[in-house]
């Protein structure tokens, strides 16, 4: 009796323009016969954004080297400059935290 | 007796009575009884010379018209020339006594009257000149050893009881059409199951043609009963083709090898030219699908499961047409690695453990966030920290305004908690209150919904 683990990419969206939604599937195997799926997601943006006290913007790049190379090329597609501009714009907007 | 000699007129034996001349040695043409001297040859001769029968070697008679003798005749001889007949039997047949032909017989005029064959008859054809082979009573068999071919220039084979057609075996067109003549009358198929006669099916000529198999009074079009139902209210016969009635149960069975599809299929009808838009089929290897609008659409798989073939899928609850606000067409769990940044005025160890889950229903989202840590609290109401690594992007609500949810600490006897903001799919955890415990808790939950697009 074999039982196996194995982690499945089952999905990559692009949502909103800058959103890339990752749906990672973790398998179970008996003897190659599946008795077990459980989903795990992350989300990735362009950019890890923070504001100081100074209402001063930070913008740090995500590091997407450990992801699927799937995903990474999808981010890379989908991350085009006026995309990633748009998304700081956007973070920028909200008010106050 | 038939009559055997030459002709009627001839007997068989003539005397040719000659009076010789003086050396007259052949004696031939008309005796004194007016025949001509004719005859076979010299063994149907007899020649006397005045009473006295000469011997072959006295004459010659070879021309079979003339006798010519050795010695000449004295004058005044009287030479009498007896000839007979050459005649041999007819092979025939008696009349009167009937008899046995052994070759075979010719009648170039026909036979007139009724030939009476009471042995049998072997012929090659038989051209009938009348209409009818009237058999007065018992059976008739025809008895062959190959095909029977009924050959009909008309087409038309008609069954007749009497004087009345009850059956016409037709071609038309080269199609072979069984009718039956009489007013409302069926055709029936029957046969011996072992030795009881049954009915194998019915063509009912009185309900426009409707079939029914094991069913003597089919109700529709075609009616297939493998037991008659003990409690049915009736029969919906009109615009159902099908039924196939049983009693404790009744199946239709679809058979076919395994991995191949099997199933209803249904047509398009007019303006969609489509023989297979609608169906329900089964195939081991997908399940149980209903097909509509020209595509598989939903299947239950070997499991159990319900799924549809296309993540756009789903129910409309609470309306009876399709209306977009009232579509269900997702659900989902799982986890999500929340991620913790920018502190501002946070004390204690944060995030030793961060686990996330979610549940996702249709467009909604809720999560919860468990936090590890120690000694965790904010140390003003202006303290904050982000959580990020949502499992979904979040929709962003009208006019830039957060989703919000509430945080607690994990011990209730030294509670801390306060709200959650949510934006960009950035969650932050405020103060928002300054009875923060001043030892911190060692565990913060959060629970916050929010929308996706």
């Amino acid at each position: 009796m074999a039982i196996t683990k194995e982690a499945v990419i089952e999905k990559i969206e692009v949502v909103s323009s800058w959103n890339i939604q990752v749906a990672t599937d973790t398998v179970i195997k008996e003897d190659g016969t599946e008795i077990s799926r459980s989903r795990h997601r992350h989300v990735l943006k362009p950019f890890l954004s923070s504001k100081d006290e100074d209402d001063k913007w930070t913008h740090t790049a995500t590091d997407i080297s450990g992801e699927d190379s799937m995903v990474q090329a999808i981010a890379t597609a989908a991350w085009t400059d006026t995309v990633k501009n748009n998304y700081k714009t956007f973070m920028e907007a909200q008010k106050g935290i | 007796m038939p009559y055997i000699g030459t002709s009627p007129s001839q007997g068989v034996r003539r005397v040719h009575t000659y009076t010789a001349t003086a050396n007259q040695t052949t004696f031939t043409g008309a005796g004194a009884e007016g025949a001509t001297l004719s005859y076979k040859d010299s063994n149907f001769v007899d020649v006397y010379q005045n009473g006295v029968k000469l011997g072959d070697a006295d004459y010659t008679a070879t021309s079979g018209t003339a006798i010519v003798l050795g010695t000449g005749a004295t004058v005044s001889d009287l030479v009498v020339v007896v000839a007979y007949d050459v005649f041999s039997a007819a092979d025939t047949v008696s009349k009167a006594d009937g008899g046995t032909f052994d070759g075979a017989v010719t009648f170039a005029g026909g036979v007139s009257g009724v030939l009476d064959v009471d042995s049998g008859i072997t012929v090659d054809n038989i051209t009938i000149d009348g209409t009818e082979i009237d058999l007065s009573s018992g059976n008739l068999t025809i008895d062959v050893a190959g095909q029977l071919v009924i050959n009909s220039d008309s087409g038309q084979v008609v069954l007749q009881d009497d004087t009345v057609n009850w059956g016409n075996l037709q071609n038309s067109s080269g199609d072979f059409v069984i009718e039956s003549l009489g007013t409302d009358k069926d055709i029936i198929f029957k046969g011996l199951d072992d030795s009881s006669v049954i009915e194998a099916m019915r063509i009912d000529m009185s309900l426009g043609g409707f079939v029914g198999i094991g069913n003597a009074g089919p109700s529709t079009k075609l009616h297939i009963r493998s037991a008659q139902a003990s409690n049915i209210a009736a029969y919906r016969g009109g615009t159902t083709g099908l039924i196939v009635e049983g009693d404790t149960a009744s199946y239709i069975q679809m058979v076919a090898n395994k991995q191949a599809p099997m199933g209803m299929l249904f047509d398009g009808g007019n303006g969609h030219n489509d023989s297979a838009r609608g169906g329900l089929i089964y195939d081991i290897d997908t399940g149980l699908s209903i097909k509509s609008g020209g595509s598989t659409r939903w299947t239950i798989d070997e499991t159990g499961n319900l799924l549809p073939s296309a993540t756009s899928l789903g129910v409309y609850l609470g309306v009876t047409s399709a209306t977009a606000s009232n579509l269900l067409e997702d659900y989902e769990e799982g986890t999500w690695t929340p991620s913790l940044s920018q502190p501002s005025n946070r004390v204690g160890t944060w995030g030793s453990t961060l686990v996330g889950t979610y549940t996702k229903v249709g467009r909604k989202v809720t999560v919860h966030c468990s936090i590890g840590g120690s000694g965790m609290y904010f140390s003003a109401t202006s303290g904050y920290t982000a959580v990020t690594g949502f499992p979904f992007a979040a929709t962003q609500p009208t006019n830039s305004s957060p989703y919000a949810g509430a945080w607690s600490g994990g011990s209730v006897a030294y509670s801390s908690g306060g709200t959650v903001y949510l934006y960009a799919s950035t969650a932050y955890l405020h103060s928002s209150n300054s009875g923060q415990s001043s030892s911190g808790v060692n565990s913060i939950g959060f629970c916050v919904t929010y929308f996706v697009a």
